[in-house]
């Protein structure tokens, strides 16, 4: 099919050439959206801590929390403001924002704190209205074992699962929640280490639950289907965060660890690369054999340019509040 | 004589036309891929039997019944349950896992998994594997059996076996774990 330019769509092709330009020279800005491998400027990764988040009870000071997770933000976007950082980002006031979420936290329970959630609510909410936030999982049911409420109403946030979602798309496999329904994507994954060839189960393995349950089993023991699900068009061109509420994490299968601090960036596979360097630092205080490099960072970095594996093209920003 | 032939013969053909008819009938039933087998198909189903639970806690739902790719139970495999978690619970021969989730007024959650395993040798071998019990537990006694007790705050779990299975029992608030250790002493006691 032959391709009519016209001078209003070269003036618009243009136009969006030249702000492409403008994003690739910000250091995160919308690389996600391209080829990693292809960007001159380093993948910039936020771990941000402040051991006042949390005690030893699991509960969270609300305040600390919100500064933390702002802080972050600005860190990430090189903004003085959060309402601006997200404009950096990527993020629009039209926008419907779907955040995949982890209610599946087998054994020690690494939910998404809620007083992180209402942090990233409120900072979402100064770009976008509250209902444009879809929280969802793999079923409704996950959700409300999660402790969440369902609601699909018109006012405020909104959780249901992708059987409340309106099916899978037949060309992607994805929930239709985000190939369908949503325009950008935050992946927020809890900071679980699973040691198998896994390592951790962070955002990669986060889109298991966006998958149909009869594809969910083929993840297993197969990194490059792992790393091909998170290269999905959708995934690939709408992902606008990864985000890890490391408030709580383990740092070895099973066994809790109050790391106090979140994780964030725009490259799925530098993120989580900063994450496996978080838990190895733990383990080696503790005598424990660090983790490797799990294979499905390499199939994704390698195969489908999802992100830089590379530490010399990571910009890793530590923040300890 | 002849008409009773006849009557016969109607009679006959009518059943096997009612036969045919109930053949076809079966095949036009949708057909699935695995069978999903009624819950009551297990035996020593502990966790249905009244009374059992600690007081003031209530099921949030049903409970819920797991088996593998190739014997899946009402709410499917162990995959459904807990994802990739499963793979481990596989290797020792894993069959059925009956779930229950509890819930106190004080929103206190309680979690009971009774997993059953091909042989009590497998159990044993799973009962050992850090990828099903992890380290950082403290042995606690019981009378006439043990339990690997986890105290991670504010959360407290158990684990015991009993001949092919495996029993969790996770609370969130570590202020219950006395009524949690009654729980395991109970169903220690009702596993055959």
């Amino acid at each position: 099919m032959a391709i009519q330019l016209t001078r209003r769509k070269f003036i618009k092709t243009g136009a969006a050439g030249i702000l492409s330009l403008g994003a690739a020279a910000h250091p995160s800005g919308l690389l996600a959206n391209l080829p990693q491998d292809a960007a001159d400027s380093k993948s910039r990764v936020i771990l941000a801590r402040d051991p006042l988040c949390i005690n030893d009870r699991n509960q969270c000071d609300p305040q600390r929390v919100k500064q933390l997770f702002d802080r972050s933000l600005m860190a990430l976007s090189g903004s003085s403001d959060t309402k601006t950082a997200w404009g950096v980002l990527g993020l629009k006031s039209h926008d419907t924002v779907a955040v995949k979420i982890n209610c599946n936290t087998w054994t020690v329970s690494l939910l998404p704190h809620p007083e992180f959630l209402n942090a990233l609510f409120e900072s979402l909410g100064q770009v976008i209205p509250l209902n444009n936030i879809i929280v969802y999982e793999r079923t409704s049911g996950d959700l409300r074992d999660g402790g969440f409420t369902i609601n699909q109403s018109k006012t405020g946030v909104r959780f249901f699962g992708n059987d409340q979602g309106g099916g899978y798309d037949k060309d992607e496999a994805l929930t239709r929640i985000i190939t369908d329904t949503c325009t950008k994507i935050i992946n927020l994954a809890s900071f679980k280490c699973v040691e198998s060839d896994f390592g951790l189960s962070l955002f990669f393995k986060n889109h298991i639950g966006s998958l149909k349950d009869e594809d969910m089993p083929r993840c297993h023991g197969n990194p490059d289907f792992l790393a091909a699900v998170n290269a999905r068009p959708s995934i690939r061109k709408k992902t606008l965060l990864l985000l890890s509420d490391g408030l709580r994490a383990t740092y070895k299968r099973g066994i809790p660890w109050y790391w106090g601090g979140i994780i964030m960036g725009q490259d799925p596979v530098a993120s989580e690369l900063a994450a496996v360097d978080a838990v190895n630092e733990k383990r080696e205080q503790l005598g424990i054999e660090p983790l490797d490099i799990p294979r499905h960072l390499v199939i994704a970095q390698s195969t489908y340019k999802l992100g830089k594996l590379n530490p010399a093209k990571i910009e890793k920003i530590n923040l300890n509040l | 004589m002849e008409v009773i032939m006849k009557s016969q013969y109607k009679k006959t053909g009518f059943l096997f036309a009612l036969m045919g008819c109930s053949f076809f009938m079966a095949l036009m039933l949708p057909v699935h891929g695995d069978s999903a087998d009624a819950p009551t198909a297990l035996k020593n189903d502990i966790l249905a039997e009244t009374g059992i639970f600690p007081s003031g806690f209530e099921l949030e739902e049903p409970l819920q019944y797991y088996g593998t790719d190739n014997h899946k139970l009402q709410d499917g495999t162990i995959y459904n349950y807990m994802n990739g978690g499963g793979v481990v619970y596989l290797k020792y021969g894993f069959s059925t896992l009956v779930h229950a989730s509890l819930k106190n007024t004080k929103n206190t959650r309680l979690t009971i998994d009774v997993f059953e395993f091909a042989e009590p040798g497998k159990t044993k071998s799973a009962y050992a594997d850090e990828a099903i019990c992890p380290p950082g537990f403290s042995n606690m006694e019981f009378n006439g059996f043990q339990a690997k007790a986890y105290f991670f705050s504010p959360e407290f779990f158990l684990y015991f076996i009993k001949n092919n299975r495996l029993v969790y029992i996770y609370v969130s608030n570590d202020e219950m774990a006395e009524p949690v250790k009654d729980l395991a002493a109970r169903l220690f006691q009702k596993i055959r």
